[in-house]
C-alpha cells in the first residue's frame, strides 16, 4: 500500500480515537465545572469541528490516491532517518539526567561515528567546541541555563 | 516623537544595527547552502528572539527572511541545486550561464532582480496594508471567524500539489491547536494532566521540528553527503561577466512583470515564493515571443525567477499585518514571534503598535539594501560556504534545534514536541503532504475559535449571522471557486496519468 494512504488511514484512526474518546472526556470535565447562568458555546465545539475535518480529508486522500505505486521514495534511506531519530530520542532522554554538555558531546560523537564522517579532526573540533559554545552563548548572552551536568 | 521617527532611530542603536548586518549575512549563507532553507534559518532564530526587544527580534527575523531567498540563487546558479525551493526556477537559466563561464554575471543579474522585486513589494506593502487594515477594522466576530476559516481552506487548497492532502495538513494543524486550555472558559483540553500543556503545544518547538529537524531527517536518509562541491569562479572572463546597460534594459520588462506576479502571489495566503518564481519564469518565456533561448542561459529567465520570489517577501506581510493571516510559512513563523513579543498582528496593530509596523517596513527595506551590498561584494566568499560538507553541518544544526526547543520555555517537554513534530514533518514531506498549512492553521486556530465562539454566543448558538453576512457569503463563494478549480486540476491530472501509461 502507498505511504500516503497509510498516513491517511493512521490519521483517520487517530481522529476516530480523538472524537470518540478524548473529546467526550473534555465535555464531561466541562459539565463537572459548569458554565454559570449565561449561554456559551462549549469547549468541545472546535475539537469536534477539527476532528471532523481530519476524518473528511483523510477519507478524501484515501479515495483519491491510487492503491499501489512504487514505494521507493518513502522507504529509500529510511534506516538512516530512523537511526538519526533514535540518537535524538536518546539525547532528549538523557539531557535532563546527565546535563546538556555531556549529552551533546555524546550526540555529535555518535552521529559522526555512525554516519562515518571522514575528517576526524573536524569531528573532534565540532564535538568538543560546539556544545560549549552553545552553552556559553545561551548562558552568558541570553541568560538561559541549559540542563546542568550532574556528572561534572 | 512620532512612531516612524522612533522606528527609524531604533536602527541607529548598535545592537539593532549589528543584528541587521549579522541577520542579512547569515541569511545569505543559510539560503545559499542546499538543504538549509529560509524556513530553517527563521525557525532556529525564533527561540533567541524571546529574549530580545521587539525591534531587534523583528530585524533579526526579517533580515534572515529577506536575504535568505536571494542566497538560494547562489547554489542554484553554481551547483544546479537550489539553496531554497523558491530558487528552483533560477536553475533553468542560471546553471547554463555558469557552465558558459557567466556565473558571476548570473549572480549579479539575480541580485539586481532580487533588489527590484523586494523594493517593489515593500512599496506595495506600505501602500496596501494600511488600507486593507482600515477596511478590516469594521469586522466583528462573524467576519473575523469567516475570514480565518476562509484562510484555512485557501491555504489547504492552494498550497499543495493535491487538494485533499493540503486540506488534511491544515486540519491536523487545527487539531493540534486544540491542545491546552480552552480560550473562553479555561477548561483543560487533551493535556493528560501535564501542567506544561495547559498553554497548548508550544509554537517554537513545533516549527523547529516541522521545518529544521524534518529536513535534517531527510538528509540523514542520504547518509549526510561528505562530498565537497566543486566549482570555480577564478577562470571567468571579467569583461564578459560585467552587467551592461543593455543587459539592464533587456531584463527590465521581465523584472517588472515578475515583480507584479510575485507580489500578487504573495498577497494570497499559502501559495509562496516557489510557485511565484515558476509562474514568472513561464510568463517571461511566453512574453519573449521566441522562447528558444530560455533554458540555455537567458538572463531574462534568471531575472524573472529571482524578482518574483523576492517580491513575495514584502507582499506576504500584507495579509499578515493587515488581517493577522500569514501569507506563507515564514510569515506564519514571524506572526508567532510577534505574538511571543506581546504584539497581536491584525488591523489593530496599525493603531496600537504603529512603531512595530514601521519597524517591519524599515527592516524589509534596509535588509534588502544591505543584501544588495553584501551580495555584490561578497559573492565569492558566499560561494565558498557551499563547500561545507553536510556531514558536519547537519548534526551541528540538529544540536542547535535541541537547544533551541529547550530554551523556549526551559522545559524538556518542548524537546519531545520538537522531536514529534520533526518526525511528522519528515513523514509529511515524504508523502507529499505540505507542511506549511499545518503551521499556518495551528497559528490561526486560536483567534478563529475565539471569534467563532463569540459570534455563536452572541447569536445563542444560531449560525444565521454567518449565512446572512455579505463578507462571509463572499468568502464562501471564493472558497467554492478555488475548490472547484483545484478539484478540476486534480481530476485532469489523474486522467492524464493513465493516458500517459497507455501511450
Amino acid at each position: 500500500m502507498r505511504a500516503d494512504r497509510v498516513l491517511a488511514l493512521v490519521l483517520l484512526a487517530a481522529a476516530a480515537l480523538y472524537l470518540g474518546v478524548l473529546v467526550p472526556e473534555v465535555g464531561r470535565q466541562q459539565t463537572a465545572l459548569g458554565t454559570g447562568d449565561f449561554y456559551t458555546v462549549g469547549p468541545t465545539v472546535l475539537p469536534v469541528f477539527a476532528g471532523g475535518l481530519v476524518v473528511i480529508f483523510a477519507l478524501a486522500v484515501v479515495a483519491t490516491t491510487p492503491r499501489t505505486a512504487s514505494e521507493l521514495q518513502f522507504t529509500e534511506g529510511l534506516g538512516g532517518a530512523a537511526l538519526f531519530a533514535g540518537v535524538v530520542t536518546v539525547t532528549a532522554f538523557l539531557m535532563p539526567r546527565i546535563g546538556f554538555l555531556p549529552v551533546s558531546v555524546g550526540f555529535l560523537a555518535v552521529v559522526f561515528v555512525v554516519f562515518r564522517a571522514a575528517t576526524w579532526w573536524i569531528c573532534a573540533l565540532l564535538t568538543l567546541a560546539l556544545p560549549v559554545l552553545l552553552d556559553q552563548i545561551l548562558r552568558k548572552v541570553f541568560l538561559i541555563p541549559l540542563p546542568g551536568a550532574a556528572l561534572f | 516623537m512620532d512612531p516612524f521617527t522612533q522606528a527609524l532611530f531604533a536602527f541607529g542603536e548598535p545592537a539593532v544595527f549589528i543584528t541587521l548586518i549579522c541577520a542579512t549575512g547569515i541569511g545569505l549563507i543559510i539560503g545559499a547552502i542546499p538543504g538549509l532553507s529560509v524556513n530553517i534559518a527563521v525557525a532556529l532564530a525564533v527561540p533567541l528572539t524571546i529574549f530580545m526587544p521587539t525591534d531587534q527580534s523583528l530585524v533579526l527575523l526579517i533580515g534572515l527572511y529577506g536575504s535568505g531567498i536571494f542566497g538560494g540563487s547562489v547554489s542554484a546558479i553554481l551547483l544546479n541545486a537550489p539553496g531554497t525551493p523558491a530558487s528552483a526556477a533560477t536553475i533553468f537559466d542560471g546553471y547554463p550561464m555558469a557552465q558558459q563561464g557567466l556565473a558571476t554575471k548570473a549572480l549579479r543579474v539575480s541580485l539586481i532582480a532580487s533588489l527590484y522585486g523586494a523594493v517593489f513589494s515593500v512599496i506595495l506593502l506600505v501602500l496596501v496594508a494600511p488600507e486593507l487594515a482600515n477596511f478590516a477594522l469594521r469586522f466583528g466576530p462573524v467576519e473575523i471567524a469567516s475570514l480565518l476559516l476562509f484562510t484555512f481552506f485557501v491555504i489547504g487548497i492552494l498550497s499543495g500539489a493535491s487538494l485533499a492532502k493540503g486540506l488534511l495538513s491544515a486540519a491536523v494543524g487545527m487539531v493540534l491547536a486544540t491542545i491546552g486550555s480552552d480560550p473562553m472558559l479555561g477548561t483543560p483540553r487533551f493535556t493528560f494532566g501535564q501542567t506544561s500543556l495547559m498553554d497548548g503545544l508550544s509554537y517554537v518547538p513545533l516549527l523547529v521540528g516541522l521545518f529544521a529537524l524534518a529536513e535534517i531527517l531527510d538528509e540523514s536518509t542520504r547518509g549526510f553527503s561528505q562530498s565537497i562541491q566543486k566549482f570555480s569562479l577564478d577562470s571567468e572572463d571579467r569583461e564578459r561577466n560585467r552587467v551592461s546597460f543593455r543587459d539592464l534594459k533587456f531584463i527590465s520588462l521581465p523584472v517588472i512583470r515578475a515583480s507584479a506576479i510575485g507580489s500578487a502571489i504573495g498577497i494570497l495566503p499559502g501559495i509562496g515564493a516557489t510557485i511565484a518564481s515558476f509562474l514568472a519564469y513561464g510568463d517571461a518565456k511566453r512574453a519573449s515571443g521566441d522562447g528558444s533561448s530560455f533554458g540555455k542561459g537567458d538572463v531574462r529567465g534568471v531575472a524573472a525567477s529571482e524578482s518574483a520570489n523576492n517580491a513575495v517577501v514584502g507582499a506576504t506581510f500584507i495579509p499578515t499585518l493587515a488581517l493577522g493571516i500569514p501569507g506563507d510559512a515564514v510569515t506564519a513563523i514571524l506572526l508567532g514571534a510577534l505574538v511571543l513579543q506581546g504584539v497581536t498582528p491584525g488591523p489593530l496593530i496599525f493603531i496600537s503598535n504603529p512603531q512595530v509596523v514601521y519597524t517591519i517596513y524599515l527592516s524589509l527595506l534596509f535588509a534588502t539594501l544591505l543584501m544588495a551590498v553584501i551580495g555584490y561584494f561578497a559573492i565569492r566568499p558566499l560561494a565558498m560556504t557551499l563547500r561545507i560538507p553536510k556531514i558536519y553541518l547537519m548534526p551541528s544544526v540538529a544540536l542547535i534545534c535541541i537547544a533551541g526547543a529547550y530554551v523556549a520555555r526551559n522545559n524538556m517537554i518542548d524537546v519531545w514536541i520538537m522531536l514529534g513534530a520533526g518526525v511528522l514533518g519528515f513523514v509529511f514531506n515524504r508523502t507529499n503532504v505540505p507542511v506549511a498549512p499545518l503551521l499556518i492553521t495551528f497559528i490561526i486556530t486560536k483567534p478563529f475559535e475565539e471569534a467563532l465562539r463569540q459570534a455563536l454566543t452572541r447569536s445563542e448558538g444560531s449560525f444565521m449571522p454567518f449565512l446572512t453576512n455579505p463578507v462571509s457569503l463572499t468568502l464562501t463563494a471564493l472558497v467554492a471557486v478555488a475548490f472547484a478549480l483545484t478539484l478540476r486540476r486534480d481530476l485532469k491530472r489523474r486522467h492524464a496519468v493513465p493516458n500517459q501509461k497507455e501511450e
